[in-house]
């Protein structure tokens, strides 16, 4: 690699990699982990640096890279070991505010975090990076039906998720559902 | 939370998530993101050259024929150990050469029998009375060894591919040395390191590495790093320790020793410069007791000790390493399916994939079919890729597969992968 291809890839790092950091946290749920997914997605970039030679393509590749790596069940990396503690809301402590306690449990990104993998990133790539459902089905390397199919199952998830916590939590609270 | 009852929107889905993201701080964790990713990258790409992984395979008795069939299926001065890198190389691995040895009934006169990779014809073409062969880390040298004669000589010799698959190897080109030489690969392909160096150190006149020249067999001494024979000589505190690796180039090699036990291990530059210092929490004793071999991971992170019993594999990125993997060999392979107990580990083909074999028979009527399943392992024993070479059997011949040498997929595109 010659310094130029250096230069290049070290602006795109500079300018892209805190983007790609918060998908790969939402997607893992822990930041260090984030940053080994990362910066794995970029070492395989940076092999093939030269022969990207349209560099609005190289976000595309990370990121692919990045999904394949986090969704494929056969590879099995330590970086990918579920760290469970991180996933499980905490529980509500006796005498909290329960405007807090609704607002911990219903927190977003903790249920998304409790959805299976393949699920998960199909939320993340449908309602945090917007992409639409023949841009996920690329980026996941499936079909659209297997990404409508998978936010299908998610939204359903969710949706349960949010009631098994409100009958447990707040019983005599209406309860929420994520969207129908 | 929309305002008109208990339902998520997409728009609050879509806050939610951001909101979570920018709440974390990554700024640190960002600092210095891009040279961290081009060594890595640099490391990714030498190792899709690199992956030649000597065999280590035990023997089973077993009926069968020799028609086969392929089945694709801690110390204060430790560095920093990086972090494991997800990145997959699976198939990245070709099996280049594997053979067999097949007695006929009670003689026991073997004949070998040795299938290369043609990349020409895309067969594993067979040769009888074949080298063992070893593939150099960027695949395009081969290391030949014959067999040990009587009187204690063995010979070698260095070839192309496509010259040791089309037999054109001429007797001129090997090379005698007494037969407790154990030449190896350097890891930049370009030399040749008597790894036996050191395990008789005693003797001062052991206290040197020899380096081969690929090109002609020629030899050039190196001494060993005198903090190393400071460790092995009889006169260390704590009893002798011993030379147990010896990696690196011409020009830049370490030498890793370790204690008698095994619980502490050194690695050592050919500057004298302590680079690693370990002590391992635990050692199986049925490793310690038949000189395991040992390898790390080429980022660093993990050491792996195994020989014929068993093996074992260390995670050293913690305070105080870790067993992370064991088996030990059940011994019987008789059970009609891979049992993973019998894992025979052979070395690493990426930071985090180990690589080895696990072998068993099936039995029938009136043969016995031995079955041979190469395996990549995650350090922590789960499986992430097989592939299956199998043996007809038959009621007459004892046959043991051994499986050689591997190569760069890359250069063996069509070849079996794992």
């Amino acid at each position: 690699m010659d310094t130029e291809h250096e230069q290049e890839f070290r602006a795109f790092v500079a300018a892209r990699s805190r983007a790609l950091t918060a998908t790969a946290y939402l997607l893992s749920g822990d930041a260090e982990q984030a940053r080994d997914m990362v910066q794995s997605a970029l070492a395989a970039a940076w092999v093939r640096w030269s022969r990207l030679n349209d560099r609005g393509r190289a976000e595309a590749y990370v990121r692919k890279t990045m999904y394949h790596a986090y969704v494929d069940r056969t590879r099995l990396f330590s970086w990918r070991r579920e760290r469970s503690a991180a996933e499980v809301p905490e529980p509500v402590p006796a005498g909290a505010d329960i405007a807090d306690a609704v607002a911990r449990s219903h927190d977003v990104a903790a249920l998304v975090r409790r959805l299976p993998r393949g699920q998960r990133a199909v939320i993340v790539l449908t309602y945090y990076e917007d992409k639409s459902d023949t841009e996920s089905a690329e980026v996941l390397g499936v079909s659209v039906s297997t990404v409508r199919t998978q936010r299908f199952k998610a939204l359903r998830a969710l949706r349960v998720m949010v009631r098994e916590e409100e009958d447990e939590r707040l019983a005599d609270s209406a309860g929420r559902e994520v969207i129908a | 939370m929309n305002g008109t009852g208990p339902t998520y929107t997409e728009a609050e889905l879509h806050a939610g998530l951001a909101a979570s993201a920018d709440e974390e701080d990554f700024d640190l964790l960002l600092t210095g993101m891009a040279d961290r990713a081009m060594t890595q990258g640099r490391s990714l790409a030498r190792r899709r050259r690199a992956t030649t992984v000597g065999a280590s395979l035990a023997v089973l008795g077993l009926a069968a024929s020799a028609a086969f069939s392929l089945r694709p299926g801690h110390e204060d001065d430790q560095p920093a150990v990086p972090p494991p890198a997800g990145i997959t190389t699976v198939g990245a691995t070709a099996l280049t050469a594997y053979d067999a040895t097949c007695f006929d009934g009670p003689v026991a006169q073997p004949s070998l029998t040795t299938y290369v990779w043609d990349p020409v014809t895309k067969q594993y073409a067979k040769t009888t009375a074949g080298p063992t062969i070893t593939l150099s880390p960027d695949g395009r040298l081969a290391l030949l060894q014959t067999g040990i004669t009587t009187d204690g000589v063995t010979s070698y010799a260095v070839a192309s591919w496509p010259d040791v698959v089309a037999g054109r190897v001429p007797a001129g080109a090997y090379r005698q040395v007494p037969a407790q030489v154990s030449l190896k690969w350097t890891t930049d392909s370009t030399g040749l390191i008597d790894e036996a160096a050191g395990r008789n150190a005693s003797d001062p006149s052991d206290a040197s590495i020899d380096f081969y020249n690929p090109t002609n067999l020629g030899k050039t001494a190196r001494p060993l790093p005198a903090a190393v024979v400071d460790m092995i000589t009889t006169r260390h505190a704590g009893g002798p320790w011993h030379v147990i690796d010896i990696s690196g180039t011409v020009v830049d090699f370490t030498v890793t020793v370790v204690s008698k036990d095994y619980k502490q291990l050194r690695v050592i530059t050919s500057g004298g410069q302590t680079i690693r210092n370990l002590k391992l929490p635990s050692v199986p004793s049925r490793l310690v007791q038949n000189s395991p071999r040992l390898a790390f991971s080429p980022d660093g992170r993990y050491l792996a000790l195994w020989n014929g019993s068993g093996s074992a594999v260390y995670d050293l990125a913690t305070a105080s390493s870790r067993m992370v993997f064991h088996v030990e060999r059940s011994g019987s392979a008789d059970g009609g399916k891979p049992d993973p107990q019998n894992f025979e580990l052979t070395g690493w083909t990426a930071h985090d994939q180990l690589f080895g074999v696990v072998r068993w028979s099936t039995s029938g009527s009136q043969q016995r079919d031995v079955h041979q399943e190469i395996r990549l392992l995650t350090p922590y024993g789960e499986e992430v890729d097989s592939v299956e070479v199998s043996v007809p059997g038959d009621t007459k011949r004892v046959c043991s597969l051994f499986t050689m040498t591997i190569g760069p997929a890359e250069d063996f595109p069509t070849a079996t992968k794992v």
